[in-house]
């Protein structure tokens, strides 16, 4: 083992250890949104939310009731609703983890969750 | 010389095929999930120092390709294809331009990153999602260890063959038959 081989070994065992602390620093602020919506509290749909995807309107219909769902970007508004007070709708954008809006008398409830992990799994 | 050649090369290439299979048997969970020890890697750097880098490449191609056949998982084929490929590649213009200053050691490590790198590559292509080289710099780390252990053995491995192809040149080949 050459004086350049321990040169060599110790930046790199340097760089990988700022490398897993800056890696750390970035994983814990990521905006790694989803949307979860639950009916009756039974999940109905799990969204993953990115800036890059398109506006979508997504429609709940049950036995309770009609809602309307809409997703810009990393937030989330009920739109439209059948009910009487229309709570939902007036509770306006979700944009930050565990926000949620809920339509009581239709039992349909969003939440937004964050995950810090961007792999659900890895095979090899 | 050149069926001789083609003989020890032969060798090799069945030797890391062996190794390729047996460490897939070996789980290393403890540290981080995916690492391997790199045992295939002591034969292609092996072959880059006694052989040339041609014939290393060569073994890397085939030892990736029959390996596949062995272990099922084809999928894993683009994976080992590229790793092995690219860390042959590092390490044999390391070892040609700086082995004054690395000695095999330091080869096998510029390896080892190497074929992180070339993994992870191919990794972000086939999932389209580029954060996965947040894993970059704890594979870096474990990969180390496992490149100074790969340059070590290979070191013991290649002198003794130098050895033995050196006595073996002009004559037959009972030595090792």
């Amino acid at each position: 083992m050459t004086r350049w081989d321990k040169i060599f070994i110790g930046s790199i065992m340097v760089f990988s250890i700022i490398g897993i602390f800056f890696v750390k620093g970035i994983t814990v602020n990521s905006q790694n949104l989803y949307l979860v919506i639950e009916v009756d509290g039974k999940p109905y749909k799990k969204i993953s939310l990115d800036e890059a995807f398109p506006k979508q309107v997504i429609e709940i219909k049950t036995a309770h009731g009609h809602n309307k769902v809409e997703i810009e970007g990393l937030r989330v508004r009920i739109v439209e609703a059948d009910c009487q007070d229309q709570l939902c709708v007036k509770m306006g954008w979700l944009h930050k983890a565990n926000q949620t809006s809920i339509c009581l008398p239709n039992r349909v409830s969003i939440k937004l969750v964050a995950n810090t992990s961007e792999v659900d799994i890895i095979s090899y | 010389m050149k069926r001789k050649k083609i003989l020890y090369l032969s060798m090799i290439v069945s030797i890391g095929i062996a190794l390729h299979i047996i460490e897939s048997f070996i789980p290393m969970p403890f540290i981080a999930p995916g690492a391997k020890l790199g045992l295939a890697n002591i034969v292609s750097l092996i072959t880059l120092v006694v052989f040339g880098y041609k014939y290393a490449l060569a073994v890397a191609v085939v030892r990736c390709l029959v390996a596949a056949l062995g272990t099922g998982a084809v999928t894993g084929l683009i994976y080992s294809l590229a790793g092995a490929l690219f860390s042959t590649l590092i390490m044999a213009l390391v070892h040609k331009n700086f082995s004054s200053y690395f000695s095999l050691i330091g080869v096998s490590v510029f390896g080892a990153v190497a074929h992180n790198i070339a993994q992870l590559a191919v990794a972000s292509v086939m999932i389209s999602n580029i954060l996965i080289f947040t894993y970059l710099p704890l594979m870096m780390l474990v990969s180390l260890f496992t490149g100074y252990f790969v340059g070590l053995a290979s070191i013991y491995a290649s002198n003794h063959l130098k050895k033995i192809i050196l006595l073996n040149g002009n004559n037959s080949m009972n030595l090792i038959m």
